[in-house]
């Protein structure tokens, strides 16, 4: 049975959360997880109410406290100490919210609110969202779907996949892959180190594209019609496009820039040290080509 | 240099030699070319260089040669090449049921590309082989980027110096706080920025006047400064 639980400022709810608190959020307010590890699921629904619930009740190990707008979730007892749980939480969609995460699993669907979360490792999903997701895990997956809003989504040891953005990316990996798959965005930014990048998408009129490998390649699929300036550069690379090129600039040295149809559109620049660069002719939607 | 009138044509004539001119512009530029000996002869010139193109090997040079072509090149302004222009499968405007053909180009190419580009006279198209035309127009073809002292120094942007040390300095001072899965992690993501900086280093080293090559290891090193300040974030609030 839930059980509702008004706050006041300061406020910590009696001692452990027990599975099915329920607690009253204020638009406003924003639900901030610390120190957890093990599995989290984020769900929306259409009650001005946050449900804390655990199958197993490892929630009933964590804390809610309230300070002015801020509702924290958080082990019991000293902190800093890292409590596992397999949890989830409903939220209301306007809720912002923000985790962070030791070894946690996280998963949020439907929020509209702005998400962040920050992961030492463990995966992070998200899908059908409509507020700013910032999102990164040193070591981990981070997977994007369905999403309006701006993206940042990035790890360091895994790859980062976002598909049907409609919104500002930026994503990037350390040593994983980078696939944006059906972005809508006036300024895309993708980087890996070491894997490749893909992006297939639209290209907005004074919009902003950048790619950058290390070690690895990027492709770029874009609609026939597409309109923009594209610089590449390489080192020991190779390019192959299906459009027809026009060099503008070449240095001598790796690098040229030519345009698309009249060059009016966006700017895109593509970097890869050592790989191959690929602009490939698509829909400019999910899928590509 | 050909006017206006001529150039509608030459500036077909690359795809012409390629034989991806649709049946009816085709048929067009045969029927110029029956008329204008002057575009005639473009043409001859243009299917010559096509021809001595398509016969060179495709041998890799012993080192890269850019340097000291770009050197004699441009030793004065006045020697400065006059343009621009590889790669283009010689689009018109007036064709637009011609699918354009795609373009690859190895390093190589791209190298042979621009010493044609310095070849050029204004009085021509030419063509480096299928699917990639250099012609020339007029523009000045940039100079590369100038080279910061600091592009043959092996370590780090001055700016970013004190910044990595300091970071590297506190998150060895957390280390010991931190769970061994959490230094690990964390080492070996840093492995992979090093491997990248390590790699960019190389690259500087045998061609020390690549603006590439010095903003890549830039990014590189601008990348691990991102990283570290992450990582001792995550040591404030996990160690």
């Amino acid at each position: 049975m839930s059980v509702a639980i008004l706050l006041t400022s300061l406020v910590v709810l009696g001692g452990p959360v027990r599975p099915d608190t329920t607690v009253t959020l204020r638009r406003g307010d924003r639900v901030q997880v610390r120190d957890l590890g093990g599995e989290l699921e984020v769900r929306a629904w259409d009650r001005a109410e946050m449900e804390v619930t655990s199958e197993d009740r490892s929630a009933g190990n964590v804390t809610v406290s309230r300070n002015g707008s801020r509702v924290l979730l958080e082990p019991e007892g000293r902190k800093g100490r890292r409590e596992d749980v397999v949890m989830t939480i409903r939220l209301p969609s306007w809720a912002a919210l923000d985790v962070q995460g030791r070894e946690l699993d996280v998963d949020i669907s439907g929020t509209a609110g702005d998400v962040s979360v920050r992961n030492v490792s463990g995966d992070i999903r998200v899908q059908k969202t409509t507020g700013d997701l910032d999102l990164s895990s040193v070591e981990g997956e981070v997977t994007v779907t369905d999403a309006r809003g701006s993206v940042r989504a990035h790890s360091r040891g895994d790859d980062v996949t976002l598909t049907r953005i409609v919104g500002d990316v930026d994503a990037g990996t350390g040593d994983g892959n980078v696939r944006l798959d059906g972005i809508d965005a006036a300024s895309v930014s993708g980087e890996t180190l070491d894997g490749d990048v893909y992006f297939a998408g639209s290209l907005m009129a004074g919009g902003r594209y950048s790619f950058s490998v290390h070690d690895g390649d990027a492709t770029l699929v874009i609609p026939r019609a597409s309109e923009a300036h594209v610089t590449v550069s390489t080192f020991d690379g190779e390019f192959s496009s299906d459009f027809p090129v026009t060099l503008q600039h070449y240095t001598g040295q790796g690098r040229f820039g030519f345009t698309l149809g009249k060059g009016n559109g966006a700017q895109v620049s593509v970097e890869v040290f050592d790989g191959e660069i690929r602009l490939r002719r698509g829909n400019g939607r999910e899928g590509g080509e | 240099m050909m006017n206006d009138l001529h150039s509608r044509w030459t500036d077909q004539f690359s795809e012409y030699l390629d034989g991806s001119l649709g049946a009816e512009d085709r048929r067009a530029v045969e029927e110029h070319l029956a008329g204008c000996a002057r575009c005639a002869a473009v043409l001859s010139d243009l299917r010559g260089v096509v021809d001595l193109a398509r016969s060179l090997g495709d041998v890799p040079p012993a080192r890269d040669l850019w340097p000291d072509i770009a050197a004699r090149l441009w030793s004065s302004p006045e020697e400065r090449p006059t343009e621009v222009i590889p790669l283009h499968t010689g689009h018109t405007g007036h064709r637009p049921q011609a699918e354009p053909r795609g373009v690859y180009m190895s390093r190589r190419q791209l190298a042979a590309a621009a010493v044609i580009v310095a070849m050029a006279s204004a009085a021509a198209t030419w063509a480096l082989g299928p699917g990639i035309a250099v012609r020339p127009v007029g523009t000045p073809l940039p100079m590369p980027a100038a080279v910061s002292p600091a592009a043959t120094e092996e370590g780090p942007p001055p700016a970013m110096a004190d910044e990595l040390a300091h970071l590297e300095a506190t998150l060895n001072a957390a280390r010991d706080r931190l769970d061994p899965t959490t230094v690990r992690i964390l080492e070996k993501n840093l492995d992979v920025i090093d491997r990248a900086i390590q790699d960019s280093r190389k690259a500087l080293a045998t061609d020390p006047a690549n603006p590439f090559l010095r903003e890549h290891l830039d990014r590189a090193y601008q990348d691990k400064v991102d990283y570290l300040r992450e990582a001792a974030g995550i040591a404030e609030w996990a160690g």
